[in-house]
């Protein structure tokens, strides 16, 4: 009987350690899509000369980003191992393809796409070690 | 200097603040505020900030998309530099993970 309880309770700290990793992975994926805002700052700094009004509003804008986004990785960071947290951060890619249409109208291919596909698969293999 | 390298170098370094911020995360410290306020984060911060500037510098080079390729090798540096630093091992998954990470981003450009 005791037995049946232990595997009972063995199984209901798997189900809930494994709600808290998807938790946990759902969370570091919108800290990911934070940071990628950063880089739509940096790029659009870079269309404007140093130092320049609007280049300090956009590279403000960055740091601002980076700033929000290091607050909360700071914290994410404690659940995973780092090289499983930065492998996460290969998602951006996915967020790049949204952006480069949406701010800078660059044209994507169905190259990008499957590219992006494989990209998240690795992501999911990496994060299946955790 | 060549765009490209200002990158890799600029990718090197943010990996390495990584490691830093990673270290910190691990001790526990008595306040929420002395979680940000030890020289591990302050000094990993400030490094980023270097690459942040470091960045733009290439991205005038650049276009916005050629940005990620570059920014892959810091999954194969935070790979090693977590195995020494950290004594992160270098499962298969990871490898066969990161791998098609960086092949699904060689598709992505090439």
């Amino acid at each position: 009987m005791n037995e049946e309880n232990n595997v009972v309770k063995q199984k209901t700290t798997e189900r809930k350690s494994k709600k808290n990793l998807v938790k946990n992975i759902i969370i570091l994926q919108a800290i990911i899509l934070v940071y990628t805002l950063a880089s739509v700052a940096a790029k659009f700094a870079s269309g404007e000369e140093f130092l320049s009004f609007k280049f300090i509003v956009f590279y403000g804008l960055e740091i601002f980003i980076l700033g929000v986004y290091a607050i909360l990785w700071q914290q994410i960071i404690k659940k995973f191992e780092i090289s499983i947290a930065y492998a996460n951060r290969a998602m951006a890619l996915l967020w790049s393809l949204v952006w480069a249409v949406v701010f800078f109208h660059e044209t994507i291919t169905i190259k990008n796409v499957i590219g992006v596909i494989i990209v998240v698969i690795g992501t999911i293999i990496v994060n299946s070690d955790e | 200097m060549n765009s490209y390298l200002i990158l890799i170098f600029s990718v090197l370094i943010s990996t390495c603040s990584q490691i830093l911020l990673k270290k910190a995360s691990n001790i526990e410290y008595s306040t929420k505020i002395r979680e940000y306020l030890n020289w591990r984060v302050i000094v990993g911060y400030i490094i980023m900030v270097i690459s942040t500037i470091l960045t733009i510098i290439a991205f005038k080079g650049l276009d916005y998309k050629n940005g990620p390729i570059i920014e892959s090798l810091g999954y194969v540096f935070i790979l090693f530099l977590g195995k020494w630093f950290l004594q992160e091992k270098i499962t298969k998954k990871k490898i066969i993970g990161n791998g098609l990470i960086l092949f699904g981003i060689l598709v992505f450009y090439i």
